[in-house]
């Protein structure tokens, strides 16, 4: 059995899943230091680790882990969405419009789930609409942060690398999860695709990671009495 | 799904658009950031032309306060001044002349009194206001004669050193300014930091630069914290900046005083 995980985990996959676990450990650790969109941040990657590791021993002992990728997708749109909630201008119509934008979404995903692409098949159609939704938040967060020119805070940079890395990292990955329909037409020669999404993870966590330990170190301590900023 | 497309023609596809897609993000994270740094480096400069604009008026304002100055010291010597004192003579004459009672002698004597104190006041006061040795005789006179006064008080000891004569400064604001300046950090000594030593040293050096050293055994103060608040100082770093000096404080509590004043070159852009 050993052998087994040896090899599932000996991969360059599992590169970005080492730098995930560090930032986990970095947000454990400070998280009385971090505000409150960093904090939902790291619950989502908390969320990420959780069924990362989950797919990979699913893998392993059932040979299938593609149920807890319907799960991820739903984890990921509804904490992606509270994470920019809380960075969006107020004016921004994604959050004037935040209940009725990440219901409608919620329940394409999950009719997906039900009807179209079941909870043993990929969800190629429930992803690519979620990875849109997040593109369109970092897009909208991009273009309302260069025309504001906002105080140049260790939280504010944090969040401005943070966005960056999530353009990148979704617009990058956004053909690779569409792809996956043709995975068995292609024969597995879609796997450099999925390279590519692994080395794009890996700089996306790897951002990510830095973006956190900037903010864990050079923000003040919030005392329980004061409010986390935003 | 059926599709009519070959593995290669599919990977080629994707691979396209996955390239595409990165291009534009990156294209698009290097515009924002380059908008970004424009409004910020635009506010910068707008920060600064009002940081200028707020130096242009405290400049202007010392001016004004000078030209103020001078113009009632020379109202209180020549108007108010003269006047006392011709009143002065003719109540004299008057008290020659005049057949008088005999109450009448401590009247004249309250009045004589009153006039002598006017005048003596209206003396003070102008000479305070400006100095006419400073005028007359230049800074190191003016300088002699206030550490002077300082010293007939009692409360403080002056050493004072220079290596100057009245040719070296650059001209009349020059000296003006930093004769208001030890003004200014004289009145500090006393009246805040309790010194009992005062060492001012003015000196030039072999390349022509003028040092000016002023020292207390006060009790300093925390130059942080008073720096943001202490309009004396900020007179005198404005007033050095008039004549192109630059300054150096060190202080802290109970650790005396020191101030270096370096004119790096002759000012004579700010007449007053």
């Amino acid at each position: 059995m050993w052998t087994t995980i040896w090899k599932e985990f000996y991969d360059i996959t599992t590169l970005p899943l080492v730098c995930l676990t560090v930032t986990c450990f970095l947000c454990v650790q400070h998280w009385s230091r971090l505000p409150a969109a960093f904090r939902i941040l790291a619950v989502f990657l908390f969320f990420n680790l959780f069924i990362e590791i989950g797919a990979r021993f699913a893998g392993i002992f059932y040979g299938m882990n593609l149920p807890l990728l319907h799960v991820y997708t739903v984890g990921e749109l509804l904490l992606f969405s509270l994470f920019y909630k809380k960075t969006l201008d107020p004016g921004s119509i994604f959050r004037r419009y935040f209940e009725w934008i990440v219901g409608t979404v919620l329940v394409l995903v999950v009719l997906n789930s039900v009807f179209i692409q079941h909870i043993f098949e990929f969800n190629s159609y429930a992803k690519t609409l979620v990875q849109i939704l997040i593109i369109l938040y970092a897009l909208d967060y991009a273009f309302r942060f260069s025309e504001q020119a906002e105080m140049e805070t260790q939280q504010n940079r944090s969040l401005r690398l943070i966005n960056s890395a999530v353009l990148i990292y979704y617009c990058g990955s956004l053909f690779v999860f569409m792809s996956s329909q043709f995975e068995l037409e292609t024969g597995g020669a879609l796997q450099i695709l999925w390279d590519i999404n692994t080395v794009l993870n890996l700089i996306f966590q790897m951002v990510v990671l830095f973006a956190l330990w900037k903010v864990a170190f050079h923000l003040p301590k919030l005392s329980s009495s004061s409010a986390p900023a935003s | 799904m059926e599709s009519s497309l070959s593995s290669t023609e599919i990977v080629v596809f994707f691979g396209a658009g996955i390239l595409i897609m990165i291009a534009l993000a990156l294209v698009m994270v290097s515009y924002t950031n380059r908008t970004q740094r424009r409004i910020m480096t635009q506010r910068m400069e707008t920060q600064a032309a009002e940081l200028r604009h707020q130096q242009e008026l405290l400049q202007r304002n010392l001016l004004v306060q000078e030209e103020e100055r001078q113009r009632i010291a020379a109202q209180l010597h020549d108007d108010i001044g003269s006047k006392l004192g011709v009143l002065h003579l003719a109540f004299h004459r008057l008290r020659r002349t005049e057949e008088k009672e005999a109450d009448a002698e401590s009247m004249y004597n309250e009045i004589n009194y009153l006039i002598s104190n006017a005048l003596e006041t209206t003396r003070r006061i102008s000479h305070e206001l400006l100095p006419p040795t400073l005028e007359d005789f230049g800074l190191l006179e003016a300088l002699y004669e206030f550490f002077e006064s300082i010293r007939k008080t009692g409360a403080v000891e002056i050493r004072f050193e220079h290596n100057l004569h009245r040719s070296d400064l650059p001209d009349a604001t020059t000296e003006l300014h930093l004769f208001r300046i030890l003004q200014e950090l004289c009145n500090n000594s006393l009246k805040y930091a309790r010194a009992t030593t005062i060492e001012v040293d003015l000196l030039k050096s072999d390349t022509g630069i003028i040092r000016l050293n002023y020292r207390d055994d006060g009790q300093g103060f925390d130059l942080q914290h008073t720096v943001s608040k202490g309009l004396g100082l900020r007179n005198l770093q404005n007033r050095a900046k008039m004549i192109g000096a630059v300054v150096e404080i060190r202080t802290a509590p109970d650790q005396g005083f020191e101030c270096t004043l370096q004119l790096m070159k002759p000012s004579s852009d700010h007449p007053i």
